[in-house]
């Protein structure tokens, strides 16, 4: 509790921030859907053919799943707050334009044939009877509508839209509690708040000056707030880093420490961070260096002068546990060590990245070429879970450990991939969910073990003192074995275009962080 | 002042007013009678053009009201149904005011006039106006819809069935005061009702429907004397005790 309270005062600034850029997305994208759907509803409510059609299109836009709208919107739209509030947009009109129709078409026959008979015109009709009778049912659409969408922007943080996300995203990427919650807490309570505000509205006697008044109000809060959200590319050089790389030593914290880099920053999904940046849409990425993007893409790794990110060899990370009951499973695991480099590895990941090869593709056939592939054996001995992280080379890894267990062991195999970041994968592990995951030396010592900074600045610039020193630890902390590494490294870096960083002759973060020096001073 | 004439309404393959011509005078009370499903609302929808007739011809002070807007012909022409379709979320007062408003009436004249239409129906200004419909009981609440029929003092009036929905002691007891308002006096009527008392009482002449039809068109004593045939005397059966016709 006292580290949860710590953590909110140290980071108020940014969870200021984040919290109104959420309330943004989540009312703009609203305040858009009622323009759009409340005269699509009333439309709907008049001519009832078409209310087939534009229910069905807006119920299919709701069932598509939020991060793969996000997504979508990438190609179109590129990244920030406006594909966000786009997607956010789309998926608030449901709502807004079923209610809106329910509730014009369930005003009383008798006293719309009333007000035709008094002499009212039709839009007399629609804003004195129709609309106000209707408030209370279309009121409760923008409600669902709001509430949904303060949820889903959470995702925002993928696509460089700023929001809560950014610290939920973090939190689960960097195994820190109190990050989530600081995330997480805030949007309840904000769904919370809306959904109470929304629910004073519609109780409220809707009268036909209140309806006025109500318009305007939505129209000043909608122009108020996006001329507060976060804007992408308004200076020279923009750098887009991952919710984990954001909240880590050898990540934005020790860019800013060690390097003194202050550099315009948004907090991007690493899954749409490389087709921003090809694009032009960032300047500057944190990036993983096996990732087969960096050669698709044409990107170039700026030297670490100052050795802040530490050494990340891949190993398998295993339960004590397993290896006791199943002995033979560290041989097959290792089958692989001293086969993967550097540029093997990333020359893998460009085979599924780019050529879109399936990672089972491009692990068989890599298995085949080193002559380890065997037929699987179809044991029965015992069920090996392995897990991997939500990124290509996870993937690929996970598809060979695979082959490779089923090829050379009695044991069969379940695969959990895709789990969301270093912690989930951790707590599964050491609950008992999966048997072993591929884990990197870096990872387990900034993220997991999270020594004193004493004891990492003596590590850091050792593969083998890290690997050493995880291994040690995790064993007597965790009861968890770390297999000897693979071969590859795939550090944190930092990249930018190859022909930016030629142009600006940049090829070290210090080369970076005096252009964006000197830049300042005029 | 009202003139139909040759009037056919379809709805698809149905007729439901079949070549009925009548001629309502100022002042006049014109009763248009018959079971359900008889064409009588058909008919009375279509002088305010509710309802637009297949053919025919109506005019209304001398005007065809199909040259007129739909909007600015029925502000001059009450209203009054049988739900009485009062607006739910309009106060009494502001129920009243609906068509003076829509011809933009001064606001003092507006609410004088709603103070004296409520006491001529006997409700209290005071007691009544600010309430909304649902708190009123089913015969304050149609004293409201007579009231806003008559707000904007127009010549004609329409009534659909106007005393339908009350309960038999409300509905003697309303009727009662409305057909002595000099409103009710002045004003050309055409109502629509298969109360046969009702018609009785309340008509200067009954129109007589049956199957989109006129079957006899007359005084209440013509129908009762001369009934045209069988169905009109079937009809007006237990009417003649009835001392004092017109």
């Amino acid at each position: 509790m006292q580290g949860f309270l710590d953590f909110l005062l140290s980071q108020r600034d940014k969870l200021f921030q984040q919290t109104i850029s959420h309330i943004n997305l989540t009312i703009i994208s609203v305040l858009v859907a009622i323009i759009v759907g409340v005269p699509l509803g009333i439309l709907i409510a008049r001519r009832k053919r078409l209310a087939g059609a534009i229910l069905g299109v807006a119920g299919v836009l709701q069932t598509i799943p939020s991060i793969a709208l996000l997504g979508f919107m990438i190609p179109l739209l590129g990244i920030g707050p406006k594909p966000a509030i786009t997607a956010l947009f789309l998926y608030a009109l449901l709502p807004i334009i079923r209610n809106t129709y329910t509730g014009i078409t369930g005003v009383d026959a008798t006293v719309k044939e009333a007000a035709r008979a008094m002499g009212m015109s039709k839009n007399q009709v629609l804003f004195k009877v129709e609309l106000p009778l209707s408030m209370p049912v279309l009121i409760a659409g923008i409600r669902t509508a709001t509430v949904i969408n303060v949820g889903v922007a959470t995702l925002a943080a993928y696509i460089a839209a700023g929001g809560l996300g950014e610290f939920i995203f973090g939190g689960i990427a960097l195994n820190n509690t109190n990050m989530i919650l600081a995330g997480a807490i805030p949007a309840a309570l904000l769904a919370l708040l809306f959904d109470f505000i929304l629910s004073r509205v519609q109780k409220a006697n809707w009268r036909k000056y209140k309806l006025k008044l109500g318009l305007a109000g939505l129209l000043l809060c909608s122009v108020a707030g996006y001329s507060m959200l976060p804007s992408a590319g308004s200076s020279k050089l923009l750098a887009g880093f991952t919710p984990e790389f954001m909240g880590r030593m050898d990540g934005d914290l020790g860019l800013k420490k060690y390097y003194g880099l202050k550099i315009p920053t948004v907090v991007i999904s690493d899954a749409v961070m490389y087709q921003a940046m090809y694009e032009g849409k960032l300047d500057v990425v944190s990036g993983y260096s096996t990732d087969g993007r960096i050669r698709a893409y044409d990107l170039s790794i700026l030297e670490d002068d100052k050795h802040i990110f530490p050494p990340y060899y891949c190993a398998p990370l295993v339960r004590n546990n397993t290896l006791q009951t199943y002995p033979e499973l560290a041989g097959a695991l290792q089958l692989l060590n001293g086969r993967i480099n550097d540029s093997v590895m990333t020359f893998l990941n460009y085979k599924a990245d780019y050529l879109h090869q399936t990672p089972e593709q491009v692990a068989k056939d890599f298995l085949q070429e080193q002559g380890l592939l065997k037929p699987s054996r179809h044991g029965k001995k015992g069920v090996i879970r392995i897990g991997s992280k939500i990124f290509t080379e996870q993937y690929i890894l996970c598809e060979m450990y695979k082959l490779l267990i089923e090829g050379n062991t009695d044991l069969a195999v379940s695969s959990k991939t895709g789990m969301g970041g270093t912690k989930i994968c951790f707590d599964a592990l050491r609950n008992d969910q999966i048997d072993f995951y591929p884990e990197y030396t870096g990872t387990g010592l900034l993220v997991i073990l999270q020594p004193a900074e004493h004891v990492t600045a003596g590590l850091m610039k050792d593969k083998d003192r890290t690997y050493e020193y995880v291994k040690q630890q995790f064993d007597t902390q965790y009861q968890l074995q770390w297999l000897p590494p693979i071969g590859f490294n795939n550090a944190y870096a930092l990249m930018m275009r190859k022909g930016t960083a030629t142009q600006l002759q940049i090829n070290s973060i210090s080369d970076l962080t005096s252009y964006l020096t000197q830049k300042r001073k005029p | 002042m009202i003139n139909a004439s040759h009037l056919i309404k379809k709805f698809g393959n149905t007729i439901a007013v079949q070549d009925v011509s009548f001629h309502v005078a100022e002042g006049e009370n014109l009763v248009l009678l018959g079971t359900s499903g008889c064409g009588k609302t058909t008919t009375l929808r279509m002088i305010n053009r509710l309802t637009e007739p297949t053919s025919g011809k109506i005019m209304v002070n001398g005007a065809d009201v199909e040259t007129m807007q739909p909007e600015t012909l029925r502000r001059g022409i009450g209203y009054v149904m049988q739900q009485n379709g009062l607006f739910p979320h309009y106060t009494v007062e502001e129920n009243i005011a609906i068509v003076p408003s829509l011809l933009k009436w001064d606001k003092e004249k507006i609410k004088e006039r709603v103070k004296s239409l409520l006491a001529k129906l006997n409700l209290s200004y005071v007691e009544h106006a600010h309430m909304f419909p649902h708190e009123l009981s089913g015969g304050q609440q149609q004293r409201v819809g007579l009231a806003r029929a008559l707000a904007a003092d127009p010549p004609v009036l329409l009534m659909d069935e106007p005393f339908g929905a009350l309960d038999p002691i409300n509905r003697q007891k309303i009727r009662k005061d409305f057909s002595e308002l000099d409103e009710f006096k002045r004003k050309t009527i055409v109502m629509v009702t298969h109360d046969i008392q009702e018609a009785f009482e309340l008509a200067d002449r009954i129109c007589l429907m049956d199957k989109g039809k006129i079957v006899q068109l007359g005084t209440p004593r013509e129908l009762r004397d001369n009934p045209a045939n069988e169905f009109v005397s079937a009809f007006v059966k237990g009417q003649y005790l009835q001392p004092d016709l017109k």
